[in-house]
């Protein structure tokens, strides 16, 4: 197995009552690589990124990342492990500012303890220091400067998703999950969020998985686009191969219009 | 919260737990202090039976007691349930709402005893003091909705939870100032029913013997069944019965009527149900209407058989009910009923059979509350909003 | 034009004053003044009534021109007062005891302005509210700003009124007027100079502050101190200035060499800092004037009133002034003024028992355990935002578990009861030689308190809030039914408690041998209570904006998300279970010790209640908001004594106004500014 393989998902499965949400859905990713996942509403594309990050236990099949295997693990345990993502409806703490949101992105990469802060430690401080400053970085780089102290529920839309971000990154991931991160964006919005992907994994060489809805937005910063319908993996390929294929275009003959901008509604979620 | 704890693995129950164990050692130490707990009670049990320090006649007379006890908490336990079902709340002055009911119809049956139509009419009286008690509690949990709760329905959990609590300070409260903080005591209510049946109370009048029959609220009578010599008040047996026709009505609201359907739908989606011309705030009012209806009955029917009301009356059968409300699954209505009868059982059986002292009954539904929510969040039956839960 | 809303809130208001009336709540606040021989508590609450009533209805949004708020807010005063004139003949013609028991005759009350006919004082009652209604109107067609400035100085002054007998010994007007002029003398050249460094700042208030001492020795010494001369006006000895003329120059020179420097300290301070050191003085000079007048008559009245409306209208801007100087000094010169703020407030505090007396001190002790317990609830509910309504358990274990340790018990006896110990004929001194004392015992108290409190949350640790709420409620009653039961009396005293727990001693004396103290009386005993405070306030301080301060905080906010950043969720909800449960262990400890005994009478859920209303109506997850609501919800009805029983009611109305109108409470904490703390701070954003 190469070393490559940052992301091995097998055959996993997860079902509500009678409902199979994701049926032996397989799903590898390579390092450095920018994977989508698209699909129809419903098509089970959130409660698979739930089956990666702990939220669910899927019921069969096993998710193995970095060599590691995460299944079931708690979703605290899979941030530690590198993994980290953002939500489709964005979930910040809202009352929380800009600055705080991100360091408690940092929170598994911080050692500091209870005892450490009571007594003021200088091991302590020093952290904390150094977390607010690696903070401030991040601010600059998704372009929330000067914003660091505001409440996040008191920042425009587009700046609470490259917040949201942005809290994603404090985590020092090697995989980052993006849920619909183009959701309720304008077009002009939407290009500049694409190029921030594109230079998340340039500059920083971070591996990306992204849901979609935008299939113009995934079929541009695509290196390989996967196809969920109805719980099951239909496609996979390059951007090309899959727009090409016959089940893809069936299973969005019905939701041919899906347009950008129309924020999607997954029940599951 | 941990959404993997509802939809726990279909590995069968030994795996199921192994799963649990290892991704949360927490689970360990729970299981572990449940068990001891478990062990010990059944050891008491045992222990205690084998003695003979308990016997069989003394199990069925408190379970007569904690049946009707039971009906009482039952009725309480269907408020909670239907608000929650509906707005995701706990009505935390339902409570408050219980005693109103008994404290207001005090009035009405102590002025009916004043002017003798209590003794002339006692049925009636009485259907008139249930109807009292009734309109009291509706009336408090119409204003409480309308006040504290309504302004409130969109904020985040912890507030309109933290209202309820100062609601149901305010009105406890306000009962100590207004009407004083001691016991008042109901009247002697005598109902006699049955001389066919019951040959008891008789006179001879002219040579002609009548007799009155049974007396459904005051009599205690000493019977021997299947060999055990029991003591027994038919007022408990009524207040069941009476608790099991209402709770008959509720259900044929609930699920038989259009408001019942439109509550159910307002439960569901409150969203959709708007959309598809359901007036939500009606419904909401509808459904404490018919918690406090329940509340206000279950609460004349509990001072009949207890006789003392006081502004400090609700809060214990309030929380109790409370418990059983979770123990049939909080939303859940059949529930609610099953659960309230159960508690009133286990309460009034409990401390006999444990052999704990008095002081300590106090202890034991909390205990089942406790126990339940450790091993079974969601109630003997589950709770039909279980998917709405985090 | 009558109002669209008028007759609404008319009736609104005046079911509820009925209400109030029907509780009895004239008689019982008959009985003390608000103004001496003018204003009885009862009236002044009557006319709060109507007032309110009146206000409310004038400020309608459809009323814009002033005659209209003016007539409305009559008519608004009118009904209202005639509800209560209805109730006023009816209390005398009909008995109605029997429904409403605390109901009395209100023709009894000064209601009626005491007049012997009652239809005379109910007319006068009727025209004086229609007065006051058109006196609200008048002020609620005023500026907003000027409203707010009258409402406070009426509230404050009025507060001033309601207290008057327990602080008009505090602070006699001479030394009231000295220490508010050293301050006003060296803030104001502060303020005008132009002088930045902190050290220089300091040291010219030093020398102000020495200077104007010096002068004031001559002042006392020359006669005006004695009996009758015009520094003593009541005849009352002035406790500072006196000390000039016993001998105890030193003292007298420091207390006004720190009053010039806190001064030049102030000019240059957040706007809160320096309105809160121009409060306390403005109050210092209220106390001067209550204590040379001997009550809240009239004159005292109007001074007062225009004390604080005048420092009232003034302090903002003034503040705003201060602020913008201190924004100028540079980073670390902040960080050391408000560190000189700081050990000015603790040098204050340290001096009030000798000023309060038993009395208030006791009051101050009050609430300061409360603030206490305050804090570590404010931990669960405010920043891990987790309900927990059995507070009291925590208090009750911190409270038996120093009890048990410092007395002779079977946890410090071997096992042996005290009853057993005598059956047996053992002596108590050789058996019980576990017997610690306080402060050998406080550690243990507030370990078992904290390790209790991490293991009863441990089965409801995944329980949402509303089922915690009632799971921790559980808790509490549990715990009252332990102590309470006979079970466990051979070792936690049943019914009777724990009695002769020693008082705590301080023993310094490996120092000086005469230092061995025992704190007895509430001037004493004032010391740990601020230990506690302070300590627990430390506590949450460095916790609060670091990594596990953060995590509790995200938790609140949404659990799911800050697991999925990472955060432990078990361990970081049993870190804040017990942290606040060592708090509660911690309170109960000190009240324990200092009250000498605990009975199960003193854990039940009103302490929950208590402390969970004045957190949540002094602002969740703020300190200052804890030590506000403190003061509001036990302190005032402490000193009110008639408030006493309407208190769990008032408590229940705030809690409920509170949740509806401000539910982030009166002081919410602030969200820190922490890009300032960056090490390469980029230039501020400007607001």
């Amino acid at each position: 197995m190469s070393s490559d393989l940052l992301l091995d998902v097998q055959s996993v499965s997860k079902r509500f009552g009678g409902l199979l949400a994701v049926g032996g859905v397989d799903l590898r990713i390579q390092r450095g690589e920018i994977i989508s996942l698209i699909g129809p509403n419903g098509a089970g594309k959130t409660t698979f990124f739930n089956c990666i990050t702990g939220f669910y236990t899927p019921e069969k099949g096993r998710v193995i990342f970095n060599g590691r295997e995460i299944t079931g693990m708690r979703p605290d345990q899979v941030n530690r492990a590198g993994l980290a993502r953002t939500y489709q409806n964005i979930r910040l703490f809202s009352n929380l500012t800009v600055i705080e949101n991100i360091l408690v992105g940092m929170h598994s990469r911080l050692r500091g303890t209870m005892w450490g802060a009571l007594f003021g430690l200088p091991t302590h401080q020093r952290e904390e220091q150094a977390a607010l400053d690696r903070a401030m970085e991040l601010l600059t780089y998704t372009g929330l400067e000067g914003k660091g102290d505001y409440l996040a529920s008191n920042l425009a839309y587009g700046f609470q998703r490259r917040l949201e971000i942005a809290r994603a990154l404090a985590s020092q991931p090697h995989l980052l999950l993006l849920d619909e991160p183009t959701a309720g964006m304008n077009p002009l919005e939407t290009e500049e969020m694409m190029h921030f992907i594109r230079r998340l994994r340039d500059e920083r060489g971070l591996t990306i998985f992204l849901i979609e809805h935008d299939v113009k937005l995934v079929m541009t910063i695509s290196d390989r686009v996967n196809v969920m319908d109805y719980g099951r993996k239909i496609a996979e390929g390059t951007p090309q191969a899959v727009q090409r294929d016959p089940k893809v275009i069936e299973a969005y003959l019905g939701a041919g219009a899906v347009e950008y901008g129309a924020v999607s509604e997954e029940t599951e979620a | 919260m941990a959404s993997a704890a509802q939809n726990p693995p279909s590995k069968g129950l030994i795996g199921g737990l192994m799963e649990r164990f290892r991704n949360d050692p927490v689970q360990i130490v729970l299981y572990l202090c449940g068990g001891i707990v478990f062990a010990v009670m059944l050891l008491a049990i045992v222990s205690n039976l084998l003695s003979g320090q308990v016997t069989l006649e003394d199990i069925v007379q408190s379970m007569i007691f904690g049946l009707a006890q039971g009906s009482i908490y039952a009725l309480i336990a269907l408020g909670y349930t239907l608000v929650y079902g509906v707005l995701l709340m706990i009505n935390f002055a339902h409570g408050e709402v219980f005693m109103a009911g008994a404290y207001i119809a005090f009035f009405a049956i102590y002025a009916m005893e004043q002017s003798g139509f209590l003794a002339q009419q006692p049925l009636l009286a009485l259907l008139i003091t249930i109807g009292v008690g009734m309109i009291a509690s509706i009336s408090i949990a119409v204003l409480l909705e309308r006040i504290a709760y309504r302004p409130l329905r969109n904020a985040p959990r912890l507030v309109p939870l933290i209202t309820a609590i100062g609601a149901s300070i305010v009105i406890r409260e306000l009962f100590i100032r207004l009407f004083g903080a001691r016991p008042r005591t109901y009247p002697e209510v005598s109902l006699f029913a049955f001389p066919q049946f019951f040959r008891l109370e008789c006179s001879v009048v002219d040579g002609v013997e009548t007799c009155l029959g049974i007396d459904l609220i005051r009599g205690a009578y000493d019977i021997t069944l299947l060999g055990m010599e029991l003591r027994v008040r038919p007022v408990y047996f009524i207040v069941f019965i009476l608790a099991l026709i209402l709770m008959a009505m509720l259900w044929f609201v609930v699920q038989r009527t259009k408001v019942g359907r439109a509550m159910r739908a307002v439960a569901e989606d409150k969203k959709t149900a708007a959309l598809m011309g359901v007036n939500v705030d009606r419904v909401i009012v509808i459904t404490f209407v018919l918690g406090a209806a329940l509340a206000g009955a279950a609460a004349v029917l509990f001072a009949l058989y207890n006789q003392r009301v006081m502004p400090e009356m609700g809060f214990t059968p309030g929380i109790k009910a409370f418990t059983a409300a979770v123990l049939g699954g909080i939303g859940n209505v059949p529930g609610a009923m099953a659960g309230g009868l159960l508690l009133g059982i286990i309460e009034s059986v409990a401390p006999s059979m444990l052999g704990l002292p008095t002081q300590l009954e106090g202890v034991i539904s909390f205990g089942v509350l406790v126990l339940i929510l450790i091993f079974r969040p969601t109630g003997i039956f589950g709770e039909v909003l279980a998917k709405k839960r985090a | 034009m009558i109002g669209q809303n008028t007759f609404r809130y008319s009736l609104i208001a005046a079911v509820i004053i009925a209400i109030l009336t029907l509780t009895g709540i004239f008689t019982i606040f008959d009985r003390r003044d608000v103004i001496a021989e003018v204003l009885t508590q009862s009236l002044a609450l009557f006319f709060t009534a109507i007032g309110g009533t009146a206000y409310l209805v004038a400020q309608q949004s459809s009323l814009t021109h002033p005659r209209d708020r003016i007539l409305n807010a009559v008519i608004g005063a009118g009904i209202a007062v005639s509800v209560v004139i209805g109730l006023i003949l009816l209390s005398s013609s009909v008995n109605l005891s029997f429904v409403f028991p605390q109901f009395r005759d209100l023709t009894e009350t000064s209601l009626i302005f005491r007049q012997e006919n009652p239809i005379i004082g109910v007319v006068e009652l009727f025209t004086v509210s229609l007065f006051l209604g058109a006196a609200v109107g008048i002020v609620a067609s005023l500026a907003p700003r000027t409203q707010s400035i009258l409402f406070a100085a009426i509230g404050l002054t009025a507060m001033i009124g309601l207290l008057q007998n327990d602080i008009r010994r505090v602070m006699t007007i001479a030394d009231a007027v000295s220490l508010f002029a050293v301050f006003a003398l060296s803030f104001e050249a502060m303020r005008r100079s132009n002088v930045q460094p902190l050290v220089q700042r300091i040291l010219f208030g030093l020398a102000i502050g020495i200077g104007s001492a010096l002068i004031l020795v001559l002042i006392a010494n020359s006669g005006a101190l004695a009996s009758g001369g015009w520094l003593r006006p009541s005849n009352k000895i002035p406790l500072i200035l006196n000390l000039a003329v016993t001998g105890q120059l030193l003292s007298f020179v420091a207390v006004f060499g720190v009053i010039g420097m806190a001064g030049a300290v102030i000019s240059r301070t957040p706007l809160i800092l320096h309105n809160a050191a121009w409060s306390l003085l403005i109050g210092f000079l209220a106390l001067g004037v209550i204590s040379w007048q001997d009550e809240m008559n009239l004159f005292a009245t109007v001074i007062i009133f225009a004390l604080i409306s005048g420092g009232y209208s003034l302090l903002p801007q003034i503040g705003r002034n201060a602020e913008a100087r201190f924004l100028l000094l540079p980073h670390r010169q902040r960080d050391s003024t408000r560190l000189l703020v700081v050990i000015f407030a603790l040098g204050v505090m340290a001096f009030v028992p000798l000023f309060a007396g038993l009395s208030i001190s006791n009051t101050i002790n009050l609430t300061m355990l409360y603030i206490t317990m305050g804090i570590g609830l404010s931990v669960m509910i405010g920043y891990a935002g987790l309900l927990d309504l059995g507070y009291v358990a925590s208090y009750a274990i911190g409270a038996y578990t120093i009890g048990l340790l410092t007395t002779p018990s079977m946890l410090t006896c071997g096992g042996l009861s005290p009853d057993q110990i005598s059956e047996q004929g053992l002596n108590i001194a050789t058996t019980c030689t576990g017997v610690m004392t306080f402060f050998e015992g406080l550690p243990f108290a507030v370990i078992v308190s904290a390790l209790t409190g991490m293991l009863l949350g441990v089965p409801v640790l995944r329980l949402r809030g509303d089922y915690l709420a009632i799971v921790t409620l559980g808790f509490g009653e549990i715990i009252q039914s332990l102590v309470r039961s006979s079970t466990f009396a051979p070792l936690l005293g049943g019914p009777q408690g724990i009695i002769q727990i020693p008082l705590p001693t301080v023993d310094l004396s490996i120092f000086n041998p005469t230092w061995n103290f025992t704190l007895q009386q509430s001037t004493e005993v004032y010391y740990l209570y601020i230990f506690a405070v302070g300590f627990a306030a430390i506590v949450v301080l460095r916790l609060i904006n670091t990594r596990l301060g953060r995590a509790w905080r995200a938790m609140r906010e949404d659990e799911d998300v800050a697991e999925a950043m990472g955060i432990h969720l078990v361990w970081t909800k049993l870190r804040a279970f017990g942290i606040s449960s060592a708090f509660a262990g911690l309170g109960g400890a000190v009240f324990g010790a200092t009250y000498q005994s605990i009975f199960p009478g003193s854990f039940t859920l009103a302490v929950s209640i208590n402390v969970l209303s004045l957190i949540i109506i002094g602002g969740m997850g703020s300190i200052p908001g804890v030590v506000l609501g403190a003061v509001i919800l036990i302190g005032l009805p402490e000193i009110l004594r008639e408030l006493q029983d309407y208190r769990l009611l008032a408590f229940g109305v705030l809690l409920v106004v509170t949740m509806l109108l401000r539910p982030e409470g009166l002081l919410p904490p602030q969200a820190p500014r922490l890009s300032e703390r960056a090490s390469h701070s980029p230039a501020p954003t400007g607001d």
